[in-house]
């Protein structure tokens, strides 16, 4: 974040050699180092340079030696070894300019980076400060949200959002523990969300059979106050409600009701002709016995 | 079972009031039967000529005839088979001839003939100490209470069942 009383430091030998510094391990005055490493490679990029050069170390005493005899060959040789000489002499020269223009020039990257270090350090807190009044005007001035959805491409970012990691990091406990669910079941109108259930399908899935199993039926039915269940009914709406009739044929069907009949006649019958039998013999007795009389007959001799 | 015994169990004969009562029921049946031979007989005429169908004509004469025949023939068949008419087994009544057995095809149409003729006789049996009818003196039959469906144990001669003196 911006520290505007920060101290810039400035840059070790070290980070000069290595370059700029690494944001996140100087994070105190990064912008000031950022510059100062700047001229530092720049000074060394020079110095590279000066290495880079072919070496111009020839010995002034070395001397192509032209092996052709003569005035020319020594000519030659004279004007070579005049020629590697002022060319040695002005690489040295060069050399010694180069090095003193180096130097100096370094001399004076280094004190123009030590004074842009210098500078750094003071100007980095009203840069800082600039900076971020600048910041709120543009933030005042400019509608984010517009830009970010004209702008910002949110489809792609979400895309790169590794959303397993951050749900892996959520504590959903917790999250629960702060829900108040009274509220929120309150909310939910139950009648249309019951309402929108296949109940049919799911008592389909349902087995009854194993649910009555369970059941303890004789359990259930002692608790049941049957007397009182009975008196509450209309016997003679259950009464109007059965066939009588057709319950009456069933039953003479089955019991075969003409054979009872035919044997209660039958018996009927046969008392009855027992009985005239009887009343018939007692009155032929009884005829016998008044014509018996009648003729001054011996009872001991009738019927002998 | 001795000869003593039979005779000490065998049915009592059936008296005047019983056997009126069985005659009355068998002239009921006859006649009956005389008009159902009549209907019949009718019928016959209308299924032969429909178109000129009249009610035969029997006269009294042949009527009575008839009727007599008719009644000849029932107690005949009746007498011989099981010894009791339809009015015998309604009243509970048997007509055994000697040895209290049943009697032969003969004697009962014998005895039918006598009594159709000779309807009078039944009631000789008011003044009989046995309850026997003139036909059953004649005939030597008796007319017995007999209530069950069995036909009449035969009892046997009593030179039968006397020991053999030798």
């Amino acid at each position: 974040m911006d520290d505007v009383g920060a101290v810039p430091t400035e840059p070790t030998d070290a980070a000069r050699v290595a370059g700029p510094t690494d944001p996140a391990a100087d994070p105190v005055d990064t912008a000031g180092a950022a510059k100062a490493t700047e001229f530092v490679r720049a000074a060394e990029a020079l110095d590279a340079a000066q290495a880079a050069e072919p070496p111009a170390e020839a010995s002034p005493t070395s001397s192509p030696v032209a092996h052709s005899g003569g005035i020319r060959g020594a000519l030659r040789s004279a004007t070579g070894w005049a020629v590697n000489t002022a060319v040695l002499t002005t690489a040295a020269v060069t050399n010694g300019v180069t090095e003193t223009v180096s130097g100096v020039a370094g001399a004076a990257a280094r004190a123009t980076t030590g004074a842009a270090v210098a500078t750094i350090k003071v100007a980095d807190p009203a840069l800082r400060a600039t900076i971020r009044a600048i910041a709120e005007i543009a933030l005042e001035e400019l509608d984010l949200n517009a830009i970010v959805q004209e702008k910002v491409d949110i489809d792609a970012i979400a895309a790169r959002i590794d959303l397993d990691t951050i749900i892996d990091r959520v504590d959903v406990d917790r999250v629960i523990g702060k829900v108040d669910l009274d509220s929120v079941v309150a909310k939910v109108d139950l009648d249309a969300a019951v309402s929108r259930v296949d109940l049919d399908a799911i008592v389909g899935r349902v087995d009854v059979g194993k649910v009555i199993d369970k059941v303890d039926i004789d359990a259930v039915v002692s608790t049941v106050d049957l007397d009182a269940v009975v008196e509450r009914l209309d016997m003679e709406a259950i009464i109007a409600r059965i066939n009588v009739i057709g319950i009456a044929q069933d039953v003479i069907d089955e019991i075969d009701l003409p054979q009872i009949i035919r044997d209660s006649t039958g018996s009927l019958g046969a008392d009855a002709v027992q009985g005239v039998r009887s009343q018939s013999m007692q009155a032929d007795d009884a005829v016998a016995g008044f014509v018996g009389r009648l003729l001054g007959r011996d009872r001991r001799t009738e019927l002998s | 079972m001795t000869v003593a015994t039979k005779l000490a169990r065998a049915e009592r004969p059936a008296g005047i009031v019983t056997r009126a009562l069985a005659c009355a029921v068998d002239i009921l049946v006859v006649a009956l039967l005389a008009s159902g031979t009549y209907l019949g007989w009718a019928f016959f005429k209308l299924l032969l000529d429909p178109k000129n169908f009249s009610w035969p004509e029997t006269g009294l004469w042949l009527s009575m005839v008839g009727l007599m025949g008719l009644a000849v023939v029932y107690l005949t068949f009746f007498w011989s088979t099981s010894g009791r008419t339809i009015g015998g087994t309604l009243m509970g009544v048997r007509v055994v001839g000697p040895r209290h057995r049943i009697m032969r095809f003969t004697g009962s149409l014998i005895r039918a003939f006598f009594c159709v003729v000779f309807p009078i006789g039944l009631f000789w049996a008011l003044v009989d100490s046995r309850r026997r009818s003139v036909q059953d003196v004649v005939l030597r039959t008796k007319v017995i209470y007999d209530w069950s469906s069995k036909p009449p144990e035969p009892i046997p001669a009593v030179k039968d069942a006397l020991p053999d003196p030798r």
